[in-house]
């Protein structure tokens, strides 16, 4: 069987509806290695399985959660963790100095004057090199200045919830924190873990509220840890809030979710 | 199992109730879906797919299993099964649902569809009836009246466009 035939019969593989000889080639044509066509098998089951997806999700009773886990629980044991740790920034600079300059009697004097405006000159171009470090560096002492006062009002508010965000299927492996200052209404946020988003896209967060409304709430990148931190206001006329989400979204952000949910967090 | 089951099962329990047509009898498809999942995920191949392809599939191959073991019961359509009972399953239990599972199965739920919207109303049927009533494509050929070559055809193509706006839509294509 060639792989054009075999993918004229892949769907009709998938619902048995092949007649046994037509089973067995199919069978034996993706058993003997081919990747495509495992690839289009692959494919095609999810499509097909997908049609399942397209009815609105019905909650069952509470009374099948019980009973499964009791089954459950009669059978095997069962665990489960979230990891945390947070990032932050870093500001670094070094100085090196020289310096010179001799003292010369008589016609000397006008080599010792020229030492001395060359010295001075070679000064004011360190003093020039010093200035711009001690610039750079004041710059990030007050990027530090600016971060750890947010942080000093983040754990000094009278009103702090936590929101823990979840990876989905997208993300199993992310994770991460929103602290709600809600006397500040602000969002602290902390990614851990995730994935760079593909070319072309980025992250974008949501507000989600008791009635399933969705308002961005901002966008952004991970570095290469997978680590961001993001702090956004909490607009004051929302309502009830019900989930933190994150998708991934073309640039720039939409302003309703057409990408897949990489993370969500439940609000209690 | 628990984080399983609060991700799916509003899922499973939607397909298994369209499916059996009974809410009952999809509480226990439901529960037997799972059940069948957690002894025997071991056999689950990641190669071979990703898991809510597999869940979706052991959801309706059960679902279907258990129709056929009970086909002396009248068949309630789904309409039916919403006026009289089905839904109510959403209004009694709305607070035990998993909020997070839920958002998230809606949103997949709508582009679903919209992939679907998307194809020729005969390949939709089609396949709808060749996924939610498990029938083969003779059955379907029969019950449609049209050539079982043109119902092959039909699903093949339908099939391959669902994959396709699948793909699109994951490779972040626009929706329409």
């Amino acid at each position: 069987m060639t792989c054009e035939q075999c993918r004229e019969f892949l769907s009709a593989y998938l619902t048995g509806d092949l007649t046994p000889a037509e089973q067995e080639a199919v069978r034996a044509h993706l058993a003997g290695g081919c990747p495509e066509c495992a690839g289009a098998l692959v494919e095609a089951q999810a499509a097909f399985a997908m049609v399942g997806l397209s009815l609105e999700p019905l909650a069952p009773p509470a009374r099948a959660r019980d009973r499964l886990m009791a089954w459950v629980r009669a059978t095997q044991p069962r665990g489960g963790g979230l990891p945390i740790s947070p990032a932050s920034p870093a500001a670094a600079g070094g100085a090196e100095r020289r310096d010179g300059g001799k003292p010369w009697r008589g016609a000397l004097a006008v080599a010792a004057c020229l030492a001395l405006v060359a010295g001075a000159g070679w000064h004011m171009l360190q003093r020039g090199q010093h200035a711009q470090e001690i610039t750079t560096l004041q710059r990030g002492l007050a990027v530090r200045d600016a971060r750890l006062a947010q942080l000093q009002s983040l754990v000094t508010t009278s009103q702090l919830s936590l929101i823990a965000l979840g990876g989905q299927e997208a993300q199993p492996e992310a994770s991460g924190r929103v602290f709600w200052d809600k006397e500040n209404s602000r969002w602290h946020v902390f990614i851990f873990d995730m994935k760079p988003p593909p070319p072309g896209k980025e992250y974008e967060l949501w507000f989600v509220t008791a009635q399933e409304k969705k308002v961005p709430a901002g966008t952004f990148g991970v570095d290469a840890d997978g680590r961001a931190e993001l702090i956004v206001q909490v607009p004051p006329d929302l309502g009830p809030l019900a989930l933190a989400a994150i998708t991934d979204e073309p640039l720039g952000g939409v302003p309703q979710p057409t990408g897949a949910f990489q993370l969500i967090g439940k609000i209690e | 199992m628990e984080v399983l089951y609060n991700r799916h099962s509003a899922v499973v329990f939607a397909l298994c109730a369209r499916i059996v047509g009974d809410k009952a009898e999809a509480e226990d498809v439901l529960i037997d879906v799972f059940s069948q999942i957690w002894t025997r995920g071991g056999q689950f191949d990641p190669a071979r797919g990703a898991p809510l392809t597999y869940i979706l599939t052991v959801a309706r191959s059960r679902a279907l299993d258990h129709r056929r073991s009970r086909r002396a019961r009248d068949a309630m359509s789904l309409d039916a099964a919403s006026d009289s009972g089905v839904n109510a399953a959403v209004t009694d239990h709305a607070s035990s649902d998993e909020p997070v599972a839920r958002l998230v199965a809606s949103e997949e739920a709508h582009r679903v569809r919209a992939a679907l919207a998307q194809l020729e109303p005969a390949q939709r049927r089609a396949i709808e009836m060749s996924f939610f009533d498990g029938l083969s494509h003779a059955q379907i050929a029969a019950q449609l009246d049209r050539p079982l070559g043109t119902i092959k055809t039909v699903i093949r193509q339908g099939l391959i466009r669902l994959r396709e706006s699948i793909r699109i839509h994951r490779e972040g294509g626009a929706e329409t």
